[in-house]
């Protein structure tokens, strides 16, 4: 396994170049020009033609510039309504003003505009933000995943890296390290994305990593079979932590109840970044779709690409997994529902997963908040509706009507 | 010969403990259709595999237009060689089209839009692989020919000096594959590319290939033109079968006839 995980080190160190300055630049220059172009006018068309924007409109929830606001619209739309409900309802007015006083940084002029300001920008809004930041990496860390294992049952979950995570995240916990700033996530993804790897080795024939196609069927079953070792791993320092148990088991049910500014802001800025590296990469996903080798020969350099976007889209599932402890069901459900409006093409596929998979978690943690009489732990309750819905697009799949 | 653009040069290659290929040495022209031809098990498609990049032998070396293809990004290799493998399962459901227009992807900068040649040599492709009335559908919902014409029409697409042809028509109804091999064919004579295929259906290799290599145990067993190579000696030596080898003077091409049942051993 060392010598697999250094091989491709290797590989991926030879094959990053120190690039003129000038190029870079000029690298730059294009992103940025290519991100605004895709934020104003939506997705470049590369891959599709006249007929292919007519049915694009007759399927019409992303498209250009208008969908994609609506998007953004929704979310603010729903951080909007979170931040009103809970223990003490407030109206949109009072949301308002409490958000504004947050951001000048004044204070409410009465004692109720004040007990707003600090219900939602000190209580709730950390917890909305985190939230929406861990479904929105969730989810297009998940749709990545998707794409390049060619397995629309593939996700965080399922491939063992979200245990992988809670195991690392354990262990910082277990050995009291949890007050150090970062321990708990740099173990959380040291965890996640080395179980990655022994999974995808495990998988791959001939013990080429990453270089023949890897069927997905072996990879979800070493998945399972690592994502059991792990957890056998799990129970077994729960037993030893004693008095820290309590931490460890609150922590692995995923909450987002002690979500704090900090938590939001590593989160939001973790899944950005993932996100923009997901959207340069667009077109080189939608070719690796199409399976490794034909994508090769497309001129896709697949064995860094793919290494690149899965240790960017492990980083990402295993920060979520890290401040909010263990969702399921996110990374591998949305995806799957949006493909069913977008398509296939990563270049909407990935912004409209970002915002409905931030939607759907802010939904299930407002619920878990503001509606039912007790909190139940938010992996506990995306478990509940995410399995079922995952049995059912299983079954579909297995018929062969698999998206 | 001069117009070589694909050279092997004892390119060895094993899966697991078995060596399927062994040292083999090939020259590949413009102007000219190679066909690669042998047994089951052979290493053809390895062989094939190796030669478009997509696998690294583990002795011997590649080279296009004399530069090693292991100091080409896969980026200039895709903008010289393009692939049309078998068919395989594909999950996710891209348009017609759009697989088709990945062929330009090569030629399209990261940044940039497709140009209006990258759209009319797309449309002229699937105008040639017989998929214009396609286009808008799944491809995960075409059948497996049509799937496969899909393939060919995004290598065709791709536009590239050099066409390998993985038992590309292998899964094609007579007509289609006649009408495809008859492009390939054309673009070569024509426009002076180099066309590789992998054949398990000697007679049509016969109609549209000129230059014939044999495979057998790992080897190249006998390599030349059709006329010097295409003998029942070869054929009883490489397949272990027993033919005779006509002249169709209607199509000018050598055409074989099997015997039933006479195998050796």
């Amino acid at each position: 396994m060392k010598n697999r995980v250094r091989l491709v080190l290797g590989k991926f160190r030879a094959q990053i170049k120190i690039k003129p300055a000038f190029k870079v630049a000029h690298l730059a220059a294009g992103g940025i020009e290519f991100f605004t172009r895709t934020l104003m006018e939506g997705p470049p068309m590369t891959i599709a033609t006249e007929s292919m924007r007519k049915q694009r409109s007759s399927l019409a929830l992303v498209k250009g510039p208008g969908g994609l606001l609506c998007l953004f619209a929704l979310l603010f739309g729903a951080v909007l309504l979170s931040a009103r409900m809970g223990f003490v309802e407030f109206s949109f007015g009072e949301v308002l003003s409490a958000l504004w006083h947050g951001v000048t940084g004044s204070e409410g002029q009465t004692t109720a505009a004040e007990t707003a300001r600090v219900m939602v920008w000190e209580v709730r809004l950390p917890r909305i933000l985190t939230a929406a930041a861990a479904g929105a990496g969730l989810a297009v860390a998940g749709a990545v995943y998707q794409n390049i294992l060619l397995n629309p049952l593939a996700d965080p979950y399922t491939l063992g890296v979200s245990s992988g995570a809670a195991f690392g995240a354990a262990v910082a916990l277990l050995f009291g390290m949890g007050k150090a700033v970062l321990s708990v996530p740099l173990f959380a993804f040291g965890g996640g994305i080395l179980t990655l790897f022994i999974v995808i080795a495990m998988a791959s024939p001939s013990g080429r990593l990453l270089r023949c196609g890897i069927d997905s069927s072996n990879l979800i079953l070493s998945g399972i079979m690592v994502s059991a070792i792990l957890s056998a791993g799990l129970s077994f320092m729960k037993y030893l932590a004693d008095e820290q148990v309590s931490v460890i088991i609150f922590w692995l049910m995923g909450s987002f109840a002690a979500a704090t500014w900090r938590d939001a802001a590593i989160l939001s800025g973790v899944t950005t970044a993932g996100f923009l590296l997901f959207l340069f990469y667009a077109r080189d996903l939608n070719l690796l779709a199409l399976g490794e080798k034909s994508a090769r020969s497309l001129g896709v350099d697949t064995s860094k690409t793919v290494f690149i976007l899965l240790v960017a889209a492990s980083l990402v599932a295993a920060v979520c997994v890290a401040v909010s402890g263990i969702i399921g069901f996110v990374g591998l459900l949305v995806p799957h529902m949006v493909r069913f409006v977008t398509g296939p093409d990563s270049r909407k596929l990935l912004p409209a997963t970002l915002v409905i998979g931030a939607v759907l978690l802010l939904f299930a943690d407002t619920v878990t908040r503001a509606v039912l009489p007790y909190e139940v732990p938010i992996g506990v309750l995306t478990a509940l509706i995410g399995g079922p819905v995952f049995c059912v697009i299983f079954r579909k799949s297995r018929m062969g009507g698999g998206a | 010969m001069t117009d070589s653009v694909l050279h092997m040069d004892g390119i060895s290659f094993k899966r697991g403990r078995r060596e399927v290929l062994k040292g083999i040495d090939a020259r590949f022209e413009r102007g000219v259709f190679h066909a690669i031809l042998g047994p089951n098990g052979v290493g053809k498609s390895t062989l094939v595999e190796i030669l478009a990049g997509q696998l690294e032998p583990d002795a011997g070396t590649i080279s296009l237009s004399g530069t090693p293809v292991r100091k080409l990004s896969a980026r200039k290799v895709a903008r010289q060689v393009a692939v049309v493998s078998q068919s395989h399962d594909v999950r996710f459901a891209f348009s017609v089209r759009d697989v088709v227009m990945m062929g330009r992807h090569p030629h399209i900068d990261r940044f940039g839009s497709p140009s209006e040649n990258d759209f009319r040599l797309a449309e002229e492709a699937m105008a040639v692989a017989d998929i214009h009335h396609l286009a808008d559908r799944p491809v995960t919902e075409v059948s497996g020919g049509e799937r496969q014409r899909t393939l060919f029409a995004r290598a065709l697409a791709q536009d590239t000096p050099v066409l390998i042809l993985d038992e590309a028509t292998s899964n094609l109804d007579m007509k289609h594959t006649l009408s495809l091999l008859s492009v390939v064919r054309e673009k070569v004579k024509r426009e002076n590319r180099c066309a590789v295929g992998v054949f398990q259906d000697i007679n049509t290799a016969a109609l549209f290939c000129d230059h014939f290599i044999f495979l057998k145990e790992g080897h190249v067993a006998v390599s030349g033109s059709v006329e010097e190579t295409l003998t029942p000696e070869t054929l009883r030596e490489v397949f272990g079968v027993r033919a005779r080898v006509m002249h169709d003077e209607t199509t000018r091409s050598r055409q074989v006839l099997f015997n039933a049942g006479g195998f050796h051993d």
